[in-house]
C-alpha cells in the first residue's frame, strides 16, 4: 500500500478539486443568499473544469503545436488538448447557467424585493 | 407562431420517416463535420432512438398545437422569446436522444436544461423562485455527469459511446471507471428526480404555465431515463452491474422509495397539477428500478414505461393544463362536474388516469406487466409490491378526483366558453394512443426494445 | 358462409361496443333504445351462429393483438363460456325492454349515460366469456369494473356515491392486490397463460405455493363475492334496479363465478388440484359464504339488499360445485350459472317494479301487497322456486346435479350444507310471498284492486319467470354445454 503522503502527493489535483467542490456545494447549501448561492455553483462547476485540466497536463510538455517540418512526433511531448477544449465548452456552459441563474434572480428581486431565501418563502406562504 | 409549428412538424415528419428508415435498414449514424468517431462527433440513431426522437418530436409538437388555441390566462406576452425556448428545449432534448458522444450528451443536457429553466420561470413569481431552485439543483446533476464522463475520459481516452464500449470491456475493471459509472449515474439521478432529489420537480413543473409543464414534465425525466438506459446498455459494459451489485441494489431500493413516496405525497396534495407531479416521482422510480434490476424483462419494462409514461404524461399535463387555461384553477375542489362541462378533456384525462393505474388495455398495464416480471424474475418481492402498491394508490388518487368530477353538479361560476378542436384534437390523439401503444405492444418490444438489448445484460 | 367461423367472436364482442357512439349520438330516447336493442338482437344473433359449432366441439378462435408472448389478447368461445355468453345476451335484451320501463317512470336523470355505459358493460362481460387466456380475461374483469362504476353511482346522491366508492374499493384494490401477481408468477411459472391446453401451473407449484395462488385468484376475482370480500354487492345496491338486475344478478357477479371456474379448471386443473389436496380451501370458503350469507340474508328488511346476500350465497354454489373437483358437481355449478340468472334476474326485476309502482323497499312494509300487484308476485314465487330449487323451476337442475356431484365425491358435510342452505333460501324468500297474500287485515299495508308496474317493467318480468320454468323443460342445450365445460 501506498503511505499516505504519497497518494496525497501523487493524487494531488484529485484532492484539490474535491475540496474545492465541497467547498461550492457548502455554499449551495448552507447560504441564504441567492447570490452567494449561486457563486457556490460557479465554485462547484470550476472545481471539475480544474479535474479536466489537470488530466490533459503532462510535465515537461507543451502546447500541441507541430513546428514545421518536424517529423518524429513523439505524444509525451505534447500535452492532451481535447480535455482543454472540451473545457472551453463547459465554461460557455457555466457562463450561460451563471447568465440565466442572475436573471432569475434580478426577476425575484423584482417581484419579492429581496434575494434572501427565506424572506422569499415567508412572502410566499403569506 | 405559424413558424414554430411548422417547425416542429418538420421535426416530426423527419423523425418518423427515420424511424421508418432505421425500422428496415438498420442504425444511421451522421458525422458531424465529417470527422470520423471516435475524434468527431456523431449523431447515432438506432431503433430505440428513432422511437425516442419520435416520442419527443410528437409530444412537442401535439403540445404546442393544443396550447396555441386554448385562451390561457398566462398571455404569452413575449411569444416570440417564449417559442423561441420552446424549439429550443426540444432541440435540446431531441440531441439527447440522438448523440453518440458522451460529452456532446452534456452539452445537450445543458441546452435543454437552460432553455426549460427560462421556459419554466415564465409562470409568475412562484414560478421564477422554483426554477431558480431547479437551475441549482439541475446545474450540479449535469455537473456531477461531467464528472463521470471526466473519470471515464481517463480511463478510455474515449468519448464516443461505442469507442467507451469496445475500450471498456478490453481492460479489467478498475475503480476509476467504476467510480466514473456512479458519479455520472448520481448526476442522472438527480436530472431526472428520482426520490430524495425529487423536491424540484413539483415545485417547478406545478407552478408554470400549462403550455411549459405540458413539454417538459412528459419529456424530461423520460429522456434522462433513457439516458441511464442508454449508458447501461450501451456504454457500460455488463460486468459493470455485477461489479457493482452494492451499487445497482441500492438503486432498486431507492427506486422502491422512490414510488412509495412519491404515492404517499401525492395523497396529501390538494392540487392537481401537484398531484400529477408526485405521481411523476412515483413513476420515476419504476424507470430507475427497472433499469437497474439487471435483466432483459426489467429492462424491457423500463424501456416501454419510457414510451408509455411519456404518452400518459402528455395526456395527462395537456388535460390538465386545458382545464386550467379554462377555468384557472386546478385545485381538486374545484373538479366539481367537470365530466359535465368538459366532457371530451375528461375522458382523455380519464383514459390517462387509466393507463396510469394500470388498467389494460392501456399501455401502463404492459409495462407495469414487464417490470414486475422483472422483479419477480429477479426475486426482488419489494420491488414488485411496491409497483403494486403504486398502482393501488393511483386508484385511490384518481377515482377521488372523477367522483367529483362525475357525481358532482358543476358550480356555475365555473362554465366559460366552449372548447375548440384545434385544442381537443391533439388531445384526443395522445389519448387515443394510449390504448393503441397497449397493443401494439408485442411489435415494439420485439422490433425494437429486444434488438437494442441484444447480447447486453 | 359468409363470415368465417373464427371472426364470429369478435363480432359477438364489437356487437355491444358498436351501439355505443349510436346511443351518444342518438337525439331521440326511442332511437336510443332502439339501438339498445338491435345490438341486443346482433349480439343474440351471432352467438347462436355460433352455437352448433361450440356444441359439435369447436372452440373458434382468434388472435387479435400479440401483446405479450404467451399472452396475446384472444378470443376463443368455449362451452362454458357460450353457456355465460348466451345467457347474459338473452337477459340483456330483457333487461333493456325493462331499463326502458323502469327509468321512464321514474324520471331518471342522465339515461343516454347510463344505457352507454350498460352497453360497455356488456361488451366487457362478452370479452370476459370469449377470453381465451388470463390476461384477456382480466383486461375485461378490470374493464367491467371501471365501466360499471358510473351505472352503481348513477343517482349521484351520498349514499350512491360512498357505495360507489366502496363498490370500486373492492374489487379492484382486490383484483390489482392479488389477481394481478398472482397473475404474474402464474405467468413466470408456466410461461404462457392460454386456456385450452394443458392446465398451466400442473405439476409446477407445491402444496403451499398452491394454495396461496388459489386464495390469492379465488378473493382477487372478488366479484364472485366469496367471503371476506363480498362487502360491495350490498353496497352496489345503490344502483338503479336494472342495474341490480343484470349486472349484480348475472353479468358482473357471474363473471367473478366465472373467473374462479377459470381458475380451477385451466389454471390449476381439478386433477392437479386434487392430488394436492386443496379442493378443501375452495370449498370451505364456499360453504361458509354459503351459511353465513344466508343468515345474514334472513336479518335483511331491505328487499334488494335481501336478494344481494341471497346472491352472495348462490355464487357460492358456483364455487363449491367446481370445488368438488369432480365432473357432475362441476358441471352442476357451472350450470348453476345460467339457473340463478334467470331467478334472480326475476326476483330483482320484482323489486324494481314494486319500487316503481309503490316506493317501497322494505320487506315490513309490503303486507298484502299480492293483492295489489298479483302479477308480479307470481313471478316472485317463481323466481324464489328457481333459487329454492323447486321443479319445475332450471334451479331443481343445478343444485340436484350439485347435490348428486357432492354424494359421489363423498361430500357428506357438502350436501348437508347445500340442504341447509337450500332451505334457508326458503325461510327467506317463501314469508314474503306469504304475507303478500296472507296476512290479516290489520298488516295489511296494501290493498286491491291491482295496480300494476307499467307494462314495460310487468312483460319483462313474467317473461323472465317463465324462462326460469322454461329451461327445466327445455334444458338439453344449456345442460349439454355445461356437461361439456365440466369435462375438462
Amino acid at each position: 500500500m501506498h503511505s499516505l503522503g504519497e497518494i496525497f502527493a501523487s493524487h494531488f489535483n484529485y484532492i484539490a478539486y474535491v475540496a474545492i467542490m465541497m467547498v461550492g456545494l457548502y455554499a449551495m447549501a448552507a447560504k441564504r443568499n441567492l447570490i452567494k448561492k449561486i457563486i457556490g455553483l460557479g465554485i462547484f462547476q470550476t472545481s471539475i473544469m480544474l479535474l479536466y485540466v489537470s488530466i490533459g497536463a503532462k510535465k515537461g510538455a507543451t502546447i500541441p503545436i507541430l513546428a514545421k517540418g518536424a517529423t518524429a512526433i513523439r505524444p509525451a511531448d505534447y500535452i492532451n488538448p481535447l480535455p482543454h477544449v472540451l473545457m472551453l465548452t463547459a465554461i460557455v456552459v457555466s457562463v450561460a447557467t451563471l447568465g440565466v441563474a442572475l436573471a432569475l434572480v434580478q426577476k425575484l428581486h423584482k417581484h419579492f424585493n429581496s434575494i434572501e431565501e427565506d424572506e422569499i418563502l415567508k412572502e410566499l406562504r403569506r | 407562431m405559424p413558424v414554430a409549428i411548422s417547425a416542429l412538424v418538420f421535426s416530426a415528419a423527419c423523425a418518423a420517416v427515420l424511424f421508418m428508415q432505421v425500422l428496415s435498414t438498420g442504425s444511421q449514424t451522421y458525422l458531424l463535420g465529417g470527422w470520423a468517431p471516435p475524434w468527431g462527433i456523431s449523431l447515432v440513431v438506432d431503433p430505440l432512438s428513432a422511437l425516442m426522437l419520435l416520442v419527443v418530436s410528437v409530444g412537442a409538437l401535439l403540445n404546442l398545437v393544443a396550447f396555441s388555441f386554448t385562451p390561457s390566462k398566462w398571455p404569452l406576452r413575449k411569444t416570440p422569446a417564449f417559442l423561441g425556448l420552446y424549439l429550443l428545449a426540444t432541440a435540446g432534448h431531441l440531441g439527447i436522444v440522438a448523440t453518440g458522444d458522451v460529452f456532446n450528451l452534456f452539452v445537450f443536457i445543458e441546452v435543454a436544461a437552460l432553455s426549460s429553466y427560462a421556459l419554466l420561470s415564465l409562470g409568475g413569481r412562484r414560478a421564477t423562485f422554483a426554477s431558480l431552485n431547479y437551475l441549482l439543483v439541475g446545474s450540479v446533476g449535469a455537473s456531477l455527469y461531467l464528472l463521470g464522463v471526466g473519470y471515464l475520459y481517463i480511463k478510455s481516452g474515449s468519448l464516443n459511446m461505442l469507442d467507451i464500449a469496445r475500450i471498456l470491456t478490453t481492460m479489467p475493471l478498475s475503480t476509476t471507471a467504476l467510480t466514473g459509472f456512479a458519479v455520472l449515474m448520481l448526476g442522472l439521478w438527480i436530472k431526472m428526480a428520482v426520490f430524495p432529489f425529487h423536491a424540484w420537480l413539483p415545485a417547478a413543473y406545478a407552478s408554470a404555465s400549462p403550455v411549459t409543464s405540458g413539454l417538459l414534465a412528459p419529456m424530461t425525466t423520460k429522456v434522462m431515463a433513457y439516458v441511464i438506459v442508454r449508458m447501461l446498455i450501451t456504454v457500460f459494459p455488463q460486468n459493470f452491474l455485477s461489479a457493482m451489485l452494492g451499487f445497482s441494489s441500492m438503486a432498486v431500493w431507492l427506486a422502491c422509495i422512490a414510488i412509495i413516496a412519491g404515492a404517499l405525497l401525492a395523497i396529501a396534495q390538494q392540487d392537481l397539477r401537484r398531484m400529477l407531479c408526485f405521481i411523476l416521482v412515483a413513476e420515476v422510480g419504476y424507470m430507475l428500478g427497472g433499469a437497474f434490476l439487471g435483466n432483459d424483462t426489467a429492462m424491457t419494462g423500463t424501456i416501454l414505461h419510457i414510451l408509455a409514461d411519456a404518452a400518459m404524461t402528455l395526456t395527462l399535463f395537456m388535460a390538465v393544463g386545458i382545464i386550467v387555461a379554462r377555468t384557472g384553477s386546478s385545485r381538486i375542489r374545484d373538479m366539481d362536474g367537470m365530466f359535465t362541462i368538459m366532457p371530451v378533456t375528461m375522458l382523455a384525462f380519464t383514459a390517462g388516469a387509466l393507463s396510469m393505474i394500470g388498467v389494460p388495455p392501456f399501455c401502463g398495464f404492459f409495462s407495469k406487466w414487464y417490470l414486475i416480471s422483472g422483479a419477480l424474475e429477479a426475486g426482488h418481492w419489494v420491488f414488485a409490491g411496491s409497483l403494486i402498491l403504486s398502482s393501488l394508490v393511483n386508484v385511490l388518487l384518481f377515482f377521488r378526483v372523477f367522483e367529483r368530477a362525475f357525481f358532482r353538479q358543476p358550480s356555475t361560476a365555473a362554465v366559460q366558453g366552449t372548447g375548440n378542436w384545434q385544442q381537443l384534437a391533439p388531445l384526443c390523439f395522445i389519448a387515443l394512443l394510449l390504448p393503441a401503444i397497449g397493443l401494439a405492444t408485442g411489435g415494439i418490444v420485439q422490433q425494437i426494445i429486444q434488438p437494442a438489448l441484444q447480447g447486453v445484460l | 358462409m359468409l363470415i368465417s367461423e373464427s371472426t364470429l367472436p369478435l363480432l359477438t364482442l364489437l356487437a355491444p361496443l358498436l351501439a355505443v357512439p349510436a346511443i351518444l349520438m342518438a337525439r331521440n330516447p326511442n332511437i336510443r333504445e332502439a339501438f339498445t336493442f338491435l345490438a341486443g338482437f346482433l349480439l343474440l344473433g351471432t352467438l347462436l351462429l355460433m352455437l352448433p359449432g361450440v356444441l359439435a366441439g369447436n372452440t373458434p378462435e382468434i388472435v387479435l393483438f400479440p401483446v405479450i408472448p404467451g399472452a396475446p389478447i384472444a378470443l376463443r368461445m368455449d362451452p362454458a363460456g357460450m353457456l355465460f355468453a348466451l345467457v347474459a345476451s338473452v337477459l340483456w335484451i330483457i333487461t333493456t325492454a325493462y331499463a326502458i320501463g323502469y327509468m321512464r317512470t321514474k324520471q331518471e336523470q342522465n339515461q343516454t349515460r347510463f344505457y352507454a355505459f350498460f352497453a360497455v358493460s356488456l361488451f366487457a362481460t362478452m370479452g370476459a366469456a370469449m377470453s381465451a387466456n388470463l390476461l384477456t380475461l382480466y383486461l375485461f374483469y378490470e374493464l367491467l369494473s371501471f365501466s360499471t362504476y358510473p351505472l352503481v353511482g348513477h343517482h349521484q346522491s351520498d349514499e350512491a356515491k360512498s357505495g360507489a366508492r366502496k363498490y370500486l374499493t373492492y374489487l379492484v384494490s382486490t383484483s390489482i392486490g392479488l389477481a394481478l401477481p398472482a397473475l404474474l408468477v402464474t405467468a413466470l411459472l408456466s410461461g404462457t397463460l392460454d386456456f385450452g391446453g394443458a392446465p398451466l401451473l400442473a405439476g409446477k407449484v407445491g402444496p403451499s405455493a398452491g394454495a396461496v395462488l388459489l386464495v390469492a385468484f379465488l378473493l382477487g376475482f372478488a366479484k364472485a363475492a366469496l367471503m371476506p370480500v363480498h362487502g360491495w354487492l350490498p353496497a352496489a345496491m345503490v344502483a338503479p334496479t336494472p342495474v341490480s338486475a343484470l349486472l349484480h344478478a348475472v353479468a358482473v357477479v357471474k363473471v367473478g363465478a366465472f373467473c374462479a371456474v377459470r381458475v380451477v379448471t385451466e389454471v390449476f386443473g381439478m386433477e392437479f388440484l386434487s392430488s394436492l389436496g386443496l379442493g378443501a380451501i375452495i370449498t370451505g370458503l364456499a360453504a361458509v359464504t354459503m351459511l353465513v350469507s344466508s343468515f345474514t340474508a334472513l336479518t335483511q328488511d331491505g328487499l334488494k339488499r335481501r336478494l344481494a346476500f341471497s346472491t352472495i350465497g348462490q355464487l357460492s354454489y358456483i364455487v363449491l360445485g367446481i370445488g368438488m373437483l369432480n365432473t357432475v358437481a362441476a358441471a352442476g355449478g357451472i350450470l348453476h350459472i345460467a339457473m340463478h340468472a334467470f331467478g334472480k334476474i326475476t326476483l330483482f326485476f320484482c323489486a324494481g317494479a314494486i319500487y316503481v309502482a309503490t316506493g317501497e323497499k322494505y320487506i315490513s312494509r309490503m303486507g298484502g301487497i299480492g293483492h295489489r300487484m298479483p302479477l308480479t308476485m307470481l313471478a316472485f314465487l317463481i323466481g324464489s322456486l328457481a333459487i329454492i330449487g323447486v321443479p319445475p323451476t332450471g334451479g331443481f337442475l343445478s343444485k340436484w346435479l350439485l347435490l348428486n356431484g357432492s354424494l359421489l365425491g363423498d361430500h357428506w358435510l357438502l350436501a348437508g350444507v347445500l340442504v341447509v342452505s337450500s332451505l334457508l333460501n326458503a325461510a327467506y324468500f317463501l314469508p314474503i310471498v306469504y304475507k303478500a297474500w296472507f296476512c290479516t287485515p290489520a298488516e295489511a299495508q296494501h290493498t286491491g284492486p291491482m295496480r300494476e308496474a307499467p307494462t314495460w317493467c310487468l312483460v319483462p318480468l313474467l317473461g323472465t319467470a317463465a324462462l326460469s320454468v322454461g329451461v327445466f323443460f327445455y334444458q338439453e342445450t344449456l345442460t349439454t354445454l355445461a356437461t361439456m365445460a365440466a369435462r375438462f
